[in-house]
């Protein structure tokens, strides 16, 4: 498929420029995809060992909590927790990698977990809220590398479409066009010379 | 031991052997545990007594209705059976101190927390509120003023929520041991006192798992005990074998024992609390064939609580598919 522009040298010379331009940007943008597969990579494994970690303890935590419903009544336990001790502060801050503007959080713990009697409430009340309140950090650290890497999938998928879009689409058209406006030129240039050439001919035969 | 011979309650007891047919034994909780599912569990349950609750469940989630209802349907009996509803009325403090920490601790939120509240107490639940502002109103045992008083005190002082169940539930115990020795229920009293100091052990070997110090766990410390609170307080600094060693010669021994060694094995604390409830239920179960008395009465409430909190276990453990094996191993011996 061809641009659509006028066969002229001026023309040539700026698609030319633009087919340079376009093949620097190709070089770049494919550096810039294989860095954020590199990021995305390394990210995935951090997030797979987060993940696992955390899926053992909060299943261990659930353990407990499932035990500690059974026992008691479930008026009982949420009279245990409805009012927590416990402050958490959560900051959000942005962290850029490779163009993608990805959130940091920091949290802050203050303050005691366990704001209930131990007369009667259950000893596996304890064991969960201590895995939940010492798995929270790991959890929040795990959602902002999550969101990393959502975010850099998303780059990766809009740089991939920008490179596939010069390498098959935006680069070939413009050599297309350079071609057959160098053609279109070489074409022009031909036939002026062979209509010299007749015109010395005329020139001569008289 | 003593044994009562209070002919005021031959009637009770009478309908009490015949109630204590129908309780669920271990076969039967079986057959609940190897159900298929939750939905055939509560099918199984509604073979039993609690047919009629289960006919108007809407499905196994609402096994809480169920086993609130059936608890309030026995109070209720008991109530018409005694001659004198006092005994009863010890089994429904722990409710009414229950609403009084909601009320207290929704109050000290500014929220409300109405749907918290179990209205199986003396005192009706809505009313609680009410009494936490120290408004008078009739039937309410005029302790209860003094408890929110005080619970409600501890927390301005301290801004710590905590308190109000550790000055709660002091209070509660302290309460229910003197109404039983107020009407002479020696054995309830004996319960109690073992109840308290099955408390205390756990909440010592809570606190030691927590690395708390002697603060922490003193204020969680139940009072009428017969362990000392000092003893208690000495032995969280030791080690785990010194600990069971220092209950080597006291009732509380195997539990003791048997508890920490499953803690130690990482088994959690079930096994310390089941022990516990193990150990009152065979307390209870030594006065059960008395033919006069209250006694019998008490172990079939304490049964019947025991029974609901089985029922709890196997319901929950179907819902979320707990191994049938695990569900067994966590349920309570029977009073029966």
């Amino acid at each position: 498929m061809n641009i659509r522009v006028n066969p002229t040298r001026m023309e040539l010379l700026r698609l030319k420029k633009r087919v340079r331009v376009a093949k620097r940007g190709h070089k770049l943008l494919k550096d810039k995809r294989d860095e954020l597969m590199k990021s995305f990579m390394s990210l995935l494994r951090n997030v797979k060992r987060l993940r696992l970690t955390v899926e053992q303890k909060l299943r261990l935590g659930y353990q407990s909590f499932l035990i500690a419903r059974a026992v008691m009544t479930p008026e009982m336990l949420d009279e245990a927790i409805m009012f927590p001790k416990q402050r958490i502060e959560l900051e959000v801050a942005e962290k850029r990698m490779m163009s993608v503007t990805a959130p940091v959080f920091r949290l802050r713990q203050e303050g005691d977990v366990y704001a209930y009697g131990m007369a009667s409430t259950s000893g596996e009340l304890d064991m969960a809220l201590g895995i939940f309140a010492e798995l929270l950090p790991t959890l929040i650290e795990l959602a902002g590398i999550e969101r990393a890497l959502e975010l850099l999938a998303e780059e990766i998928e809009r740089t991939r479409r920008r490179v596939n879009a010069l390498e098959y689409v935006l680069i070939p058209t413009l050599e297309a066009t350079v071609k057959s406006i160098s053609m279109k030129l070489s074409e022009q240039e031909r036939g002026a010379i062979s209509r010299l050439m007749k015109i010395k001919d005329v020139v001569r035969a008289k | 031991m003593s044994i009562s011979h209070d002919s005021r309650y031959a009637y009770a007891v009478g309908r009490i052997r015949v109630l204590e047919t129908r309780l669920l034994d271990m076969s039967k909780l079986g057959r609940m545990v190897e159900a298929k599912s939750a939905d055939e569990a509560l099918r199984i349950l509604g073979e039993t007594e609690y047919a009629d609750l289960v006919s108007r469940a809407a499905g196994p989630q609402d096994y809480a209705a169920v086993t609130a209802g059936e608890i309030t349907r026995v109070y209720s009996l008991m109530k018409k059976l005694l001659p004198d509803e006092a005994l009863v009325d010890l089994f429904l403090i722990k409710y009414d101190i229950h609403n009084m920490k909601v009320a207290l601790k929704a109050q000290f939120q500014g929220q409300n927390f109405e749907h918290l509240f179990i209205d199986a107490g003396l005192v009706p639940a809505k009313l609680m509120p009410y009494v936490c502002q120290q408004e008078k109103l009739q039937g309410v045992p005029p302790e209860y003023y003094a408890f929110a008083s005080a619970a409600a005190l501890a927390y301005e002082e301290s801004k710590d929520p905590k308190v109000i169940d550790l000055v709660l539930d002091r209070m509660q115990y302290s309460h229910t041991a003197a109404m039983a020795e107020k009407h002479g229920y020696a054995f309830l009293a004996r319960f109690l006192a073992s109840q308290a100091d099955l408390a205390n052990i756990r909440s010592l070997v809570r606190t030691k798992r927590l690395g708390r110090g002697r603060d922490y766990l003193a204020g969680n410390l139940l009072p009428g005990g017969t362990v000392p609170q000092a003893v208690l307080l000495e032995a969280l600094t030791e080690e785990w074998t010194a600990i069971i060693a220092r209950f080597s010669s006291s009732p509380y021994q195997a539990v003791v024992e048997q508890g920490i060694n499953a803690l130690l094995e990482s088994r959690g604390l079930t096994m310390l609390e089941k022990l516990s409830d193990g150990f009152l239920a065979e307390l209870s179960r030594s006065v059960r064939f008395q033919a006069f008395g209250p006694e019998p009465v008490l172990n079939y409430i304490l049964a019947k609580e025991n029974e609901v909190r089985n029922i709890r276990i196997v319901m929950l453990g179907k819902l979320n598919g707990v191994p049938n094996e695990e569900i067994r191993e966590r349920l309570r011996e029977g009073y029966a």
